[in-house]
């Protein structure tokens, strides 16, 4: 069991720079765009 | 053929293979080659060299010995604390792609208008990578050793020639053309190496490991102070790493700078997790005396056996040689343009000064190696985590402020970095006379904290086209718009 959690965990904070690569182009998108 | 014979062979032929491409970095030299690959690493090949830089000995020889003795706890040594040090990447990529310099020292004296920063960042950088890049080839030594039989130190001779050859010859062009198929090597082999494993267990490495080595707290990281402890030295050493803050500055563009480590890092996790579970599974398999730094390599020689141990030992080869090249193309590259361009003549060939001291430092490197290699054996993973953490309470302040805080001030910064780093080796003094239990990075991080707040306390942060240009809310140029989309970067 604890096995399984570390496995799902590591997951879960390997995707968090993925997440954080898209959230952070769609900041730059914003601000390039003609206000 | 006895299995020594091919390791044997499979190392020169390897060897062989990547000295081909670092001479064919050799034709193509310039100083924007060899220093920033022309400032155009696409997506593929950045992913490509974040990951094999990241991916060292630390990882494949010191995490697997770790996990051998300690099981599962290696996840709470090192999985955090990575995906920490990836979220805070993610975070510098994009403004330091935009400043468009040359080193990360450099960025200390335009944001600062500190030569003296420059410099002491620049020596900080070298002499820790150097400690690095030593613990990268002494895990080399040790492999060969056990793998093929060869003699400790003329393996790290050996191999210390193959990479110093190739970086010195090519710099960073060659460095990222050679990352590429060693990501490939290291990766395929490790992923490779632990389907063994799980076979060989009958999967009970992950569904029912013994006794001591199936929990999350063990080894080093025995309770939350701990851990927190150990998050801190990889999650905020990991983006003061030069090597990898300089490909920010090689990237195409600012998407591809976030989007290597983005991806690389949920690769390298796989990666990672797969050393573990053969670290693990050594620890299930080997001999009692097996469960340290020779655990990976003796597993698969002696235990596994076979064609596997080949492909094994091109996976540790690669991480090895990948890693020691990115840190050998930094400590080269930052003493020609941070300390010996700032201490005379403008004018020199900084290509040629680059070259000759990246030769010099890894001769010198690779024979302080050889006599370590004979005089004391300590966890690889520990001694990374001493220079890291000296690392990162010299330079993770100084390097965030200065990109997020506009307050941020030279004073504050000076203090902030040389503070840090003394507070951090009286710390780790203090913890190996026994007087303090803490990691010596508490002390560190918290001492160049309060010095940067201090000292910019004092007085105003000078006014430059710099600042005003890293704090505008538009950073990106005309060009860089068309090519910086982030679908478009990723389709």
């Amino acid at each position: 069991m604890t096995v399984r959690l570390i496995l799902i965990s590591a997951a879960c904070v390997a995707c968090l720079p993925m997440a954080l690569c898209i959230l952070l182009a769609a900041l730059d998108r914003i601000q390039k765009a003609p206000k | 053929m006895q299995i020594e014979t091919v390791y044997l062979l499979a190392f020169f032929a390897y060897s062989l293979f990547i000295l081909s491409v670092g001479l064919w970095g050799y034709r193509r030299a310039s100083l924007a080659s060899f220093a920033l690959a022309e400032r155009k690493m696409g997506l593929v090949v950045s992913t490509g060299t974040f990951m094999a830089t990241f991916v060292s000995a630390v990882t494949v020889i010191g995490v697997s010995g770790y996990a051998s003795r300690y099981g599962w706890s290696a996840a709470a040594f090192s999985c955090y604390g990575y995906a920490l040090g990836w979220i805070l990447l993610v975070l510098a990529a994009g403004r330091l792609h935009r400043t468009k310099l040359t080193t990360v020292p450099e960025f200390f004296y335009r944001r600062y208008g500190s030569t003296a920063l420059r410099v002491f960042a620049a020596l900080t950088i070298i002499l820790m990578y150097s400690l690095v890049l030593l613990v990268q080839l002494l895990a080399m030594g040790v492999t060969l050793n056990i793998l093929a039989g060869l003699n400790t130190s003329l393996a790290i001779v050996i191999v210390g020639l193959v990479f110093v050859t190739y970086t010195m010859l090519g710099g960073l062009a060659a460095v990222i053309r050679t990352d590429l198929v060693q990501v490939v090597l290291l990766g395929g082999g490790v992923i490779l190496a632990a389907c063994i494993v799980l076979a060989r267990t009958g999967g009970a490495v992950i569904f029912s490991p013994p006794e001591p080595l199936g929990h999350f707290f063990g080894g080093n990281v025995r309770t939350t102070g701990d851990f927190i402890g150990w998050m801190l030295v990889w999650g905020l050493g990991i983006p003061t790493e030069s090597y990898y803050l300089h490909r920010f500055y090689a990237s195409r563009s600012a998407n591809v700078a976030r989007l290597q480590v983005g991806i690389g890092g949920m690769l390298v996790m796989v990666i990672l997790l797969s050393v573990i579970v053969c670290g693990v599974g050594a620890g299930m398999l080997n001999p009692a005396n097996h469960h340290d730094n020779s655990a990976f390599p003796y597993l698969f020689k002696n235990v596994v056996g076979g064609w596997p141990s080949v492909v094994v030992l091109f996976a540790i080869m690669s991480a090895v040689q990948s890693s020691s090249s990115g840190l050998l193309h930094i400590v080269g590259l930052y003493f020609a343009m941070d300390i010996y361009r700032q201490l005379g003549s403008r004018h020199r060939n900084l290509l040629r000064v680059s070259r000759v001291s990246t030769l010099v430092f890894g001769v010198v490197i690779t024979l302080a190696t050889v006599y370590v290699a004979t005089h004391s054996s300590t966890l690889i993973s520990l001694i990374a985590g001493i220079s890291w953490g000296g690392m990162a309470s010299a330079l993770f302040v100084p390097l965030f402020a200065g990109l997020f805080w506009r307050r941020a001030t030279r004073a504050g910064a000076l203090a902030s970095s040389v503070g840090g780093l003394m507070c951090a080796i009286a710390g780790f003094s203090l913890k190996q006379a026994g007087l303090i239990s803490i990691h010596e990075i508490y002390p560190g991080l918290i001492g160049s904290a309060v010095l940067m707040l201090a000292g910019s306390a004092l007085a105003r942060p000078e006014a430059s086209p710099f600042l005003e240009e890293l704090f505008s809310s538009a950073p990106a140029n005309s060009v860089e718009k068309q090519n910086d989309d982030l679908m478009g970067v990723l389709l």
